[in-house]
C-alpha cells in the first residue's frame, strides 16, 4: 500500500515536472508562430495601430539611480569624458583602468575622423532588414600623457568615472546617486538644435554590464552624428509589390571636433545618449 | 518519501522558473513591457508631415528585431526620400531654365546644368537631421518611426555655386526667374546661418 502511495506520488510529482516544459514549448511555438505570421503578413507601412504591451509594473525611479553628473553632464563638465571598469578590482585599480581607458577617449572627443559604411538588404515581403556595417574612429588628437579622476561611483557592479585632461580645471561634482526620471527628456523624441553643433541620438539596448549599453548608444550617436553630416545613399531595388528587395547603403566620412554627450536617460531595456559635437570637415 | 517529494517539488520549480526564463532576446525585449517613450498611435508628424518653405522632410518607418537597425534602417530611408525629392525639385528648375531662356537647342549647357544639380543628388545628403523619432515594440522587435528633415538652402548653395563656376552658364541663367527663386533661397539659407546678435 505505501510501495503504490509512492508511486502515485511519484508519477504525479513527475507530470508536475514535466508539465512546464511542454506548456513552454506549446506557449514558445505559439508565440514563435504568431510572430512569424505577423513578419510575413507586415505590410510596407506600419499598422495603423501598434499592439499594446503591458503596462511597466515598477516606476523607473525606483529600479535605476545613477550619478547626477552621469545623467546630465552640464557645461562646467564640457571636456571631461565618463569611462568605466569592473568594481570587481580593489577600488584603487578600477579607479586607475578607468582614468587609463579615459586617455583614448578624450582624444578620440577633441577631434576625431568617423568612417561609416553601412549596407541594409529588405525583402521578399518581409519587412525585416539586415544590416553590415564598418564603423571607424580615428583620434586626429593625441592621447594625453596623463588624465585625472574627477568623481567616481560605483552602480550595480561597475564603476563609472568622471575623468578630466591633465591640463583641465573642472570643479568636482557631488557623488549622489540620483533616480532617472521616470518620463524620458525631451531630446529621446525630438533632437535639439544649436548654433555651430550638430547633435545626434544614440540607443542601445541596456546590458547586464552597465558599461555595455551605455558605450553602444553612445558610439551609435556619434555613427548617427557622422550620417547627419554627410551622407552619400545609394538603393539597388529589384521586383515588386511582395518579391521587391532592395539592397541600400550608406557611408559617411567625417572630421568632428570637440564631441560632449549631453544628456544619457533609459528605460528598462534600452539606453538613450544625447551627443553635440563641431563639424570640422565632411566629404 | 518526504524528502524525495520535496526534491521533486523543488525541481519543478526550478524547471518552470528556466522554461519560463528561456527565449531569445528579441523576445525578452518585447515581454520586458513597453518603453514609456512608446505610444500606441502612429505620430503625429508621421500622418501629417510638417511643411515649411526652408526645409525638406520625409516621415519614414523600419521594423527589425534590432533596436538600431530599424533606426538606421528609418533613417536611411528618409535620406533617400529627401534625395529623391530634391532630385524632382532640381529638375523641375531645370526644365523652367530652359523654357526660360530658350535654351532647349543648347543641349550642352543643359547638359552640364543637370550634371551640376546630379553631382549636387548624390553629394547633398549633407546637413539633414532625424529631427524627431519614437520607437514602438511590436512582436516582432521594434518599429522606429522618423522625421528626417533638409534644409533646402545649403543644397541650393551648392548648386549656385555650382553654375557660378561655369561662366556661360551664370551668365544664361542669371536673366531667369529660376535664378531668383533659387537666389532667394540661398539668402533665406544664409540668413539663417548667421550668428544672431
Amino acid at each position: 500500500m505505501g510501495a503504490r502511495q509512492d508511486s502515485r506520488a511519484r508519477r504525479s510529482l513527475a507530470g508536475l515536472f514535466l508539465f512546464p516544459v511542454v506548456a513552454s514549448r506549446a506557449v514558445r511555438s505559439a508565440l514563435l508562430g504568431a510572430s512569424v505570421g505577423a513578419l510575413a503578413c507586415a505590410p510596407a507601412m506600419p499598422p495603423a495601430m501598434p499592439p499594446a504591451a503591458p503596462a511597466v509594473a515598477v516606476p523607473l525611479a525606483e529600479a535605476f539611480e545613477y550619478p547626477a553628473w552621469f545623467l546630465s553632464p552640464g557645461p562646467a563638465l564640457a571636456g571631461t569624458v565618463t569611462s568605466f571598469a569592473s568594481v570587481g578590482l580593489r577600488r584603487a585599480a578600477a579607479d586607475s583602468v578607468a582614468v587609463e581607458e579615459a586617455r583614448a577617449r578624450i582624444a578620440l572627443a577633441r577631434r576625431v575622423r568617423i568612417e561609416l559604411d553601412a549596407a541594409f538588404q529588405s525583402g521578399l515581403g518581409v519587412a525585416l532588414t539586415s544590416q553590415g556595417e564598418r564603423f571607424r574612429e580615428i583620434a586626429l588628437s593625441p592621447v594625453p600623457d596623463s588624465a585625472w579622476l574627477v568623481a567616481s561611483a560605483a552602480v550595480r557592479g561597475t564603476l563609472f568615472a568622471l575623468v578630466a585632461g591633465p591640463r583641465q580645471s573642472v570643479e568636482p561634482p557631488g557623488d549622489a546617486l540620483v533616480p532617472v526620471a521616470a518620463t524620458p527628456p525631451a531630446w529621446v523624441g525630438t533632437l535639439p538644435r544649436g548654433e555651430g553643433v550638430v547633435y545626434a541620438v544614440g540607443v542601445a539596448p541596456a546590458t547586464f554590464r552597465e558599461a555595455g549599453g551605455w558605450l553602444e548608444a553612445e558610439r551609435h550617436a556619434r555613427a548617427q552624428l557622422a550620417a547627419s553630416v554627410s551622407s552619400r545613399v545609394r538603393t539597388l531595388a529589384m521586383g515588386a509589390g511582395r518579391d521587391e528587395a532592395t539592397v541600400t547603403t550608406v557611408s559617411s566620412a567625417v572630421t568632428l571636433a570637440d564631441l560632449v554627450v549631453e544628456g544619457r536617460w533609459r528605460d528598462r531595456s534600452t539606453c538613450f545618449v544625447l551627443v553635440r559635437g563641431r563639424v570640422l570637415e565632411a566629404q | 518519501m518526504s524528502k524525495r517529494a520535496s526534491l521533486l517539488v523543488a525541481l519543478s520549480l526550478v524547471s518552470l522558473g528556466a522554461a519560463c526564463g528561456g527565449g531569445t532576446s528579441s523576445a525578452v525585449a518585447t515581454a520586458a513591457g513597453p518603453s514609456p517613450v512608446n505610444v500606441n498611435r502612429l505620430p503625429d508628424w508621421f500622418t501629417n508631415v510638417p511643411t515649411d518653405a526652408n526645409t525638406m522632410y520625409a516621415a519614414t518607418t523600419a521594423e527589425s528585431r534590432d533596436l538600431q537597425l530599424a533606426i538606421n534602417k528609418a533613417v536611411t530611408d528618409g535620406r533617400n526620400n529627401l534625395a529623391q525629392q530634391m532630385e524632382v525639385k532640381f529638375e523641375g528648375l531645370s526644365k523652367r531654365f530652359q523654357e526660360e531662356t530658350g535654351l532647349g537647342a543648347d543641349a550642352q549647357l543643359i547638359d552640364q546644368f543637370t550634371q551640376a544639380y546630379k553631382g549636387i543628388v548624390s553629394q547633398t545628403i549633407n546637413g539633414s537631421r532625424a529631427a524627431k523619432q519614437e520607437i514602438v515594440n511590436t512582436p516582432a522587435g521594434y518599429r522606429a518611426y522618423v522625421l528626417v528633415e533638409l534644409p533646402i538652402g545649403q543644397a541650393s548653395q551648392a548648386l549656385m555655386q555650382r553654375v557660378r563656376a561655369n561662366e556661360q552658364m551664370y551668365t544664361r541663367f542669371r536673366a531667369s526667374q529660376a535664378f531668383d527663386e533659387l537666389q532667394k533661397e540661398v539668402e533665406r539659407y544664409e540668413a539663417a546661418q548667421r550668428p544672431r546678435p
